[in-house]
């Protein structure tokens, strides 16, 4: 298991590669209404928000993943159904995100095929990936993210020119309360990537951990979000963004160089499943490593399939065309926010009310197995310490 | 994953037979439209569309553009008749040309552009014309055997190297028409029927409704207001004899003056002397700038006054003004096109000429 590790970049890309899927969707569709033209700040305005919410979860992951960190502040009784909602949201993300993929897809090729199709076509390389290893996983998602910032940058640098300043500024102080209540939506579109959490148990941990690495994916990712609505916007403007399904690939509809290349959207928008892919097996991986904490008797590899093939299905039957968006506007994004910030906000208070409240050892088994270790350790250190007297 | 695969392979096979897979088309069953023209017809909306040349056979012989025509109470339901009127299958992603009749901008073009922001195929980066005093139908018919594509697509080149007049995409009159509630886009004329349209200056939208266009020295003003002017070329009288000079650029800057006094123009216009019989002085100079200048000013006068005259900010003046005094703007938005149509603009222009 030790060999199936992979790095701090390793998980942010993954993480970032997948809530690319989501944003290009719903930005800036849904704090358009909020913000109206300032809605190219809110990525920027949810920085403190993405990143109290990576504080929050990483301190409740303490290096080993979510679902142990759960448990070791709400012990058992309480810990085993927070860890349950956890893995129902996952499953409802996992599904709406194969449902979206397959529509994006059947869209992109002008409505020709069928959505069957390309569901199962996405759920099996979901299946492939999800039933792998982790490090593999994760050195496709390093690609898959240079991929997708490449194809992004292409279409943002070409429609650069055709920028119209006036319709993203000028922004005066009556802009900054809407601007700031937007960055919830933003915060919580991008509050896709919680479930990289559940797998901090597989970073490596031989390097010294840097709290500046966290902050400047975090905020970089946020700032580059950023600079892309700006150009969305000041291109489309903020009554045309508002209007249409989805800015930014309307925006890869109308790049082209003339005499090289004329239409690109649907390039952009098969390009743009591998944030897809990458954000599905994320959520597989998060489900398996939920599962086999819960369940350690069964391979981690039977519970990809057994939460990725009720997905697929729930997809295709469950999530029609319209509901499936429905949700992802209305509901996901603030679902994402309350097991994002307030759930670990919740947990971690009451870990720390427990921990003063009941002696030492008593509040969690996770801290138990944790001093368990500690004194393993002072022992082997007094053994080596007695053979080096002894030599 | 080795049990998994006949399982897939199995699920392949049975979603090909019950007609799931995409269905192949080979590039030569395909009508590839390039030009899209809606006019209002009678009984609803005229919709006439037209290729390039095809290439077919072996040797990629070049066959005459094809047209079709069909008239529908929506946009949909046109397009949806012009597939059973062709024999290929007709394509509408390639469509980059977008030809309105004056008669539809009259009435208001809002729902074509709506189509175009919401159908798969089509695209808002199409480039925008507006047809004076005739229809979009008998433009892209005077296309001929070759079609209206290629000679559009020159126009929107030359217009971006300022030959030509601008050049407007469907999204970029779109987008002016929502924000901003006026646009302009340029204007073909297709006199006769048969011989290919011309540019004519540009038609200035209000609403989604077409309030009038802008021709000969207000369509220069109106490119000088955009910072775009055409490279023009300008005759001056001077005591040592006739010079010429062409017009090489403009940069226009906007500020709202204190109070309702409305805009402050200022204007830099950049010339270069191409012709002259002999090197000028700094005396003749300074003549042949102010006349450049006169000259310039009557024409971004003449396009404001027709802006004005139709209370159509169609360049968005007061927006861009609203950059550089952003705490006026907010009293002043509301009630922006009364204050553009009831104050005098003060138009400031300098002229640097540069001796070749």
């Amino acid at each position: 298991m030790k060999q199936d590790q992979i790095s701090h970049t390793q998980l942010t890309a993954l993480v970032w590669a997948g809530v690319l899927a989501p944003a290009a969707e719903l930005l800036p569709a849904l704090t358009l209404p909020m913000a109206g033209k300032g809605a190219w700040l809110a990525p920027a305005a949810a920085i403190p928000l993405v990143l109290l919410s990576g504080w929050l979860l990483g301190r409740l992951s303490e290096g080993r993943g979510l679902a142990g960190g759960i448990q070791r502040g709400l012990g058992s009784v309480l810990g085993v159904p927070v860890l349950l909602i956890y893995m129902l949201w996952g499953e409802i993300l996992l599904a709406l995100r194969l449902r979206l993929c397959a529509q994006r897809l059947l869209a992109s090729g002008y409505r020709d095929g069928s959505l069957w199709f390309f569901l199962l076509g996405v759920s099996a390389l979901v299946l492939w990936m999800g039933t792998g290893k982790l490090s593999a996983f994760a050195r496709a998602g390093q690609i898959f993210l240079a991929v997708l910032l490449t194809t992004g940058g292409v279409v943002l640098l070409l429609s650069l020119m055709q920028v119209r300043v006036e319709r993203v500024l000028p922004l005066g102080m009556a802009d900054a309360l809407p601007v700031l209540r937007s960055s919830l939506p933003a915060a919580g579109v991008m509050g896709w990537g919680i479930y990289g959490a559940f797998l901090v148990g597989q970073v490596e941990k031989g390097r010294k951990r840097k709290g500046w690495h966290w902050f400047f994916w975090g905020a970089g990712g946020c700032l580059i979000l950023t600079l892309a609505q700006w150009v969305v916007l000041g291109n489309l403007g903020p009554a045309l963004a508002g209007r249409l399904d989805n800015s930014y690939f309307a925006l890869a509809k109308s790049v082209g160089v003339e005499g090289a290349f004329q239409r690109v959207e649907s390039l952009i928008a098969a390009l743009w499943t591998l944030a897809d892919l990458t954000m599905s097996t994320l959520l597989v991986f998060a489900l398996r490593k939920m599962s086999a904490f819960l369940f350690p008797n069964v391979s981690e590899q039977r519970w990809a399939a057994a939460w990725l093939i009720p997905a697929a299905a729930g997809a295709m039957i469950f999530l029609t065309g319209a509901r499936a968006e429905g949700w992802n506007k209305e509901l996901i994004p603030w679902g994402n926010l309350i097991l994002g910030l307030i759930l670990p906000g919740v947990i971690l208070a009451v870990g720390s009310l427990f921990r003063r409240k009941l002696p030492p050892g008593r509040y969690s088994i996770m801290e138990e197995e944790k001093e368990e270790d500690i004194g393993e350790e002072e022992v082997g250190e007094k053994k080596l310490e007695k053979n080096e007297k002894k030599s | 994953m080795k049990k998994l695969l006949p399982v897939l392979l199995t699920a392949v096979l049975v979603l090909s037979a019950v007609g799931a897979m995409p269905y192949p088309r080979e590039m030569g069953d395909m009508a590839l439209l390039r030009t899209m023209g809606v006019d209002q017809g009678q009984d609803g909306l005229l919709v006439t569309v037209s290729t390039g040349p095809r290439a077919r056979g072996l040797q990629g012989e070049r066959e005459p553009a094809m047209s079709l025509s069909a008239q529908r109470a929506s946009l949909s339901a046109a397009a949806l008749a012009l597939q059973g009127l062709s024999d290929n299958y007709v394509f509408f992603g390639y469509v980059d040309q977008l030809l309105l009749g004056e008669d539809l901008a009259d009435r208001g073009i809002r729902p074509v552009l709506d189509y175009f922001a919401q159908d798969v195929e089509l695209s808002l980066g199409a480039q925008l014309w507006l047809v004076r005093g005739g229809t979009a139908k008998q433009a892209i018919e005077a296309g001929g055997d070759q079609g209206l594509a290629g000679r559009l697509s020159i126009l929107r080149t030359d217009g971006e190297m300022g030959i030509a007049a601008i050049p407007r995409t469907a999204g970029e009159v779109y987008s002016d028409l929502m924000e901003l509630g006026a646009s302009y886009a340029p204007a073909l004329e297709c006199p006769d029927g048969e011989s290919a349209p011309a540019e004519l200056g540009y038609a200035v939208l209000k609403g989604d409704a077409l309030a009038g266009f802008l021709e000969g020295e207000a369509a220069r003003g109106l490119e000088l207001l955009e910072g775009r002017p055409m490279t023009d070329v300008l005759e001056g009288w001077l005591p040592g004899g006739q010079v010429t000079a062409r017009v090489t650029g403009a940069v226009t800057l906007c500020r709202l003056r204190p109070g309702d006094q409305g805009l402050s123009v200022s204007c830099r216009v950049t010339a270069q002397v191409v012709e002259c019989e002999q090197p000028l002085t700094q005396e003749e100079i300074e003549l042949f700038c102010e006349q450049i200048r006169a000259r310039e000013e009557s024409r971004i006068g003449e396009a404001l006054t027709q802006m004005r005259g139709w209370g159509a900010d169609c360049l968005g003046l007061g927006a861009r003004a609203a950059l550089a005094s952003p705490g006026v703007w907010p009293g002043l938005q509301g009630r922006w096109e009364q204050v553009f149509v009831q104050t005098e603009p003060e138009i400031t222009l300098r002229v640097e000429l540069c001796q070749s």
